[in-house]
């Protein structure tokens, strides 16, 4: 909450679905258009080999890509690109892909 | 006119089309291949969302068939089907007797399969003693034996596995079966009945509660006997040294990963198509759709016909159905058969 | 006084002069982008015996091709006729014109025009075996040339599904190369003709002709086709395919003396590149060609671009790294090394990830290191397996990686992120160096080539099939004769199989524990499962062809099981085929007591 001349305004907990840029998934789901078909079942994040060491969320991070909420380039970093997610997911995406889609979103807008 | 109908499959689309057909006072054989008619829900003890018993509608069908003089023959095994200009030559074997009849049209009701638990060998079905699947908890309710783990003790926490089969690319079945939620919730509050202390837990991708009073069941598993609902599909299952089962989930909704251990794993498995169907879908030449369900002329208005006229379905061999659907279905198909049989006009409607 | 010059020479001698220089200039942008050591390695290489079997290799393999006849008959003849054919000219025809020439030192273009200007060769001892033999390698290498004709319009006379697509230059070397012979027979018949000399072809043609026309203009007509022919395919040489004719003899040499291009784009590297041939065999060989239409990643087409241009994505992203290509090419390229290496310079040295979460962790100490590997968790029947086998052969192991531990660090190499995979090869290296094993044990091949290849470990690093067959040959495993199985299939894992060259073990195995069904596919043509790793840009929808084509191919019947030693591959079956489908420890356990 941030002091205003006696006015205190909120900052939104909300994801401001308004304002948000949805570019980043954009591009991303151009380079791997299986990401379309995501249900965020998280079976994903479940076997992901890397969850068990640190609180890296594949689901989730897809998931805040898809409002808009963009701010995922330390967290990417986190995958060791074992492949487990590819195995598991029941639509199919190729989420390794996904992974070095994303992270070639990052290069290309230079983020 | 009399005529002829050959129903293949006894179970309840097979039964209940065949009293409807008899009651028209046509001649109507009811094959089956194994002992007893009643197909699947010999294996059901209660049935969602009242939890009524299943024998009590087996009963009222079994009255059907007997009230309608369906001659149901079981222990026959169909060898071939010839077409013969508009009739068909059934050949089966009965009672070590090979006999042919001659039938004006056929009833497919050779319904489902249930999913094959062991191709997800990452849940441990047919590894772990713990995992079992609806079907198996179902038999246990049937016979009334207690619910127990592979040691002997009752278990203090059961899991429950949506989607088994179901909506899966990774099995090849990317349809969702329809009634394993319903069946989840149904199985998780009977198992609080028998065992209040146990702590049920159901994993699922989504609540699929679209019939009359799912919803209602739905609260009731919450409100009434407490069983916990996580979203989040289990991703492998392991065994723990004491023989518990340890899954591993991503609880979505808490937006973290998620272990937690169960005295029992039961999965909720899918509907597959039947080796029946198969089978005579190869005899007859007929179609299947994209799911391997048997393809039928219109999604929407001519659910019990075939791509070969004198070829009529019903039941689950089209698509997973309830067996509310499963007896109005055979009721359609019987009513549709007659228009057939007597070359009534609104038969040749036609759908692009 | 012996006539040693006329115009017509000069297309050849010029040609011969640039492609000298050529040949002289590639030789030093090969050698000097190789490190010291290798360097070293050459030269002590030129006074060791591996000169000598480099010189067998080139002799088999250049000339001969013998290689390409072990998959090919009439492809192989077509091959050696042309290469052997043409050296046996060249070698016969200089010693024919030394011999004549005695201890003069004539043009150096005199032995390739002798005919023209050497009109009495009747002073030459043996001049008739001369005669014959020119005419019969003449013969052999039109042959040759016809064969290649009718393989470019027709190749499935050649068995050949497809053949290289050439580019422009190419097809400029390959017309002129085509022009040469038939217009050196003409130019040497219709000389012949007028001389009344020749060999059985060459004079029996020149003969006829004589008698039909006046051969004075066609002859030197043709001897200036002949020497344009051989000008243009000269100049056209180091900038075409066929600059695998020097860059060849030069690889063999280099590989002979212990080079390697080690997965980066060096000097051995860029040699490789030169010298494929795009002979255009890998190309039916390759399953992304013949199953999902996807040309473009055959190394015919992804090393002609890595030579003249770079690689688009698809190309370098697309391969399975089977290694399929790489048996079959005739010149021996590390097709998958060059594919990794180009992979890691198009992520630029990506050193991005980060693994500084990675924790210590804690493990016992005993002789194995069992390392199940991320995809064998979620096929929990292998790991249940090896638990029980370990257990009946009363071995001291431990379960390095039992709640999951990191990845082996390979997938990230395949994907092109070394420097990544270094970070995580670190902390896998720690645990198996602080379980003090003396044997490392894995059950999965991807994890199996990196520990062999990028590990540096001094243990003995064995897959689960080659330590079970350890355990049986010291009697620690008794298999039990009434369980065995019946009808199996092996199915050979990629990364096992061509990528470590662990075919006799395996093999072993499964033949003790029950009847191996041979397919058309063994050992090193077996089919790629179709999940790969390393093909990150194919979606389901096309790895799913690939598995039903390699089902399909494998023919099975329904009691066949195929049994296999991978758990990607085992996992990639089972979604296809109702047969059952074991990895070799789950058989073993069954049949072991």
């Amino acid at each position: 909450m941030s002091n205003f001349f006696g006015y205190q305004i909120h900052n939104d907990r909300q994801i401001n679905f308004d304002n948000n840029d949805l570019y980043i998934i954009k591009y991303v789901d151009s380079l791997e258009p299986t990401l379309k078909t995501c249900i965020s079942c998280g079976t994903c994040t479940a076997t992901c080999t890397a969850t068990q060491f640190t609180n890296f969320n594949l689901r989730k991070l897809i998931t805040m890509l898809r409002r808009g909420e963009n701010n995922i380039k330390e967290e990417i970093n986190k995958c060791m690109l074992c492949g487990k997610c590819s195995l598991v997911c029941p639509r199919g995406v190729n989420t390794r892909n996904v992974i070095l889609a994303i992270k070639k979103t990052i290069n290309y807008f230079n983020l | 006119m009399k005529k002829t109908i050959i129903i293949i499959g006894a179970g309840i689309a097979g039964m209940e089309a065949a009293t409807f057909l008899g009651s028209m006072e046509h001649n109507v054989i009811l094959l089956e291949k194994d002992q007893e008619p009643g197909g699947h829900l010999k294996n059901w003890q209660k049935l969602f969302p009242t939890l009524r018993y299943g024998k009590e509608i087996l009963s009222f069908l079994q009255e059907g068939i007997k009230i309608a003089k369906v001659d149901l023959k079981c222990n026959a095994i169909i060898n071939n089907i010839t077409k013969n200009n508009n009739t068909f030559i059934v050949n089966y074997s009965h009672q070590q007797q090979e006999i042919n009849i001659e039938a004006d049209a056929i009833l497919v009701t050779t319904g489902y399969d249930t999913f094959d638990a062991t191709k997800k060998e990452e849940y441990g079905y047919g590894i772990y003693d713990n995992v079992i699947t609806s079907a198996d908890l179902e038999k246990i309710f049937t016979t009334g034996k207690p619910i127990i783990t592979a040691k002997g003790d009752p278990p203090k926490k059961i899991g429950f596995v949506h989607c088994v089969g179901s909506r899966d690319e990774k099995v090849g079945h990317v349809y969702c079966s329809k009634v394993c939620c319903v069946t989840g919730v149904k199985q998780a509050i009977e198992i609080k009945e028998l065992l209040p202390q146990c702590d049920v837990f159901c994993f699922y991708m989504d609540m699929r509660m679209y019939g009359m009073h799912f919803e209602a069941m739905y609260k009731k598993a919450q409100e009434e006997y407490g069983v916990t609902f996580i979203r989040g599909r289990v991703s492998e299952a392991c065994e723990n040294i004491d023989g518990s089962i340890l899954i591993k989930v991503e609880d979505t909704l808490a937006a973290r990963p998620l272990k937690m251990s169960v005295d029992l794993l039961v999965l909720l498995i899918g509907f597959v198509p039947s080796e029946g169907s198969k089978m005579v879908g190869n005899m007859l030449g007929l179609q299947t759709g994209v799911n391997g369900f048997y393809k039928t002329a219109d999604q929407h208005a001519l659910t019990n016909i075939s791509n070969v006229p004198g070829v009529f379905f019903a039941g689950a061999c089209t698509s997973p159905k309830t067996i509310t659907n499963t007896i109005t279905d055979a009721r359609a198909a019987a009513s549709t058969i007659a228009r057939y049989l007597e070359n009534n006009p609104i038969f040749q409607r036609k759908l692009t | 006084m012996q006539k040693t010059y006329d115009p017509f020479v000069i297309p050849f001698a010029v040609g011969f002069i640039f492609i000298l220089i050529a040949f002289i200039v590639k030789l030093i942008k090969w050698t000097k982008a190789l490190s010291h050591n290798e360097k070293i390695k050459i030269i002590k290489g030129f006074f060791s015996i591996n000169f000598f079997l480099a010189i067998k290799e080139i002799i088999l393999e250049s000339l001969l091709h013998r290689k390409i006849f072990k998959q090919n008959t009439i492809l192989g003849f077509m091959h050696a006729s042309i290469a052997f054919g043409w050296f046996m000219l060249i070698l016969i025809g200089n010693l024919e014109s030394r011999i004549y020439s005695g201890t003069e030192i004539n043009p150096f273009w005199i032995p390739i025009f002798f005919d023209f200007f050497v009109h009495d060769k009747t002073g030459i001892p043996f001049y008739n075996i001369y005669a014959f033999l020119m005419d019969f390698f003449l013969l052999i290498v039109l042959t040759g040339i016809l064969l290649a004709n009718l393989k470019r319009f027709f190749p499935s006379l050649f068995k050949m599904k497809k053949t290289t697509k050439l580019r422009l230059g190419d097809k400029l070397a390959l017309y002129s190369l085509w022009l040469i012979f038939p217009f050196r027979l003409f130019a040497e018949s219709f000389t012949a003709g007028i001389n009344k000399s020749g060999g059985f072809i060459t004079g029996t043609i020149g003969q006829y002709a004589a008698s039909v026309f006046d051969l004075t203009l066609p002859a030197y007509i043709s001897w200036w086709i002949y020497s344009l022919a051989l000008g243009i395919f000269f100049f056209t040489l180091p900038f075409s395919r066929y600059l695998h004719i020097p860059a060849e003899v030069i690889l063999i040499l280099y590989r002979k003396f212990g080079i390697n291009s080690y997965n980066q784009l060096n000097g051995f590297a860029k040699l490789e590149i030169d010298s494929c041939s795009r002979c255009g065999i890998c190309i039916d060989k390759c399953q992304i060609n013949f199953v999902t239409e996807n040309t473009e990643v055959v190394p015919s087409y992804f090393l002609r671009n890595l030579r003249y241009s770079y690689p688009n994505e698809n190309q370098t992203f697309s391969c399975l790294l089977c290694g399929r290509c790489e048996e079959s090419c005739p010149v021996g390229i590390n097709i998958n090394n060059i594919r990794l290496a180009v992979r890691n310079k198009i992520n630029n040295y990506d050193n991005t990830f980060n693994y500084s979460y990675l924790p210590d962790i804690k493990v016992n100490k005993a002789k194995v290191a069992y390392f199940a590997g991320c995809m064998t968790h979620l096929t929990p029947k292998i790991i249940i397996s090896m638990q029980n086998i370990f257990t009946k052969a009363s071995i001291d192991w431990v379960f390095i990686d039992k709640n999951g531990g990191a990845c082996c660090g390979r997938p990230l190499k395949l994907s092109g992120n070394f420097i990544a995979a270094e970070k995580l090869i670190s902390f896998t290296k720690n645990l198996i160096i602080n379980s003090e094993a003396e044997i490392l044990v894995t059950s999965c091949p991807i994890c199996l080539k990196v520990f062999k290849e990028d590990y540096n470990l001094n243990i003995t690093i064995l897959h689960h099939s080659q330590f079970i067959n350890k355990l049986i040959n010291e009697n620690k495993l008794k298999i039990s004769e009434s369980q065995k199985f019946n009808s199996l299939i092996y199915h050979s894992p990629c990364e096992l199989g061509r990528g470590l060259n662990i075919y006799e073990e395996p093999y072993k195995v499964v033949n003790s524990i029950g009847n191996i069904k041979k397919t058309s596919f063994e050992l090193n043509n077996s089919l790629c499962c179709g999940g790969s790793l390393s093909n990150t840009q194919m979606h389901d929808k096309q790895r799913d062809k690939i598995t039903l084509d390699v089902i399909n191919k494998l023919n099975l019947s329904d009691q066949d099981k195929i049994i296999t030693a991978c758990p990607l591959c085992k996992k990639t079956f089972s979604r296809f085929t109702d047969n059952e489908v074991i990895d070799i420890a789950e058989a073993v356990n069954k049949v072991t007591v």
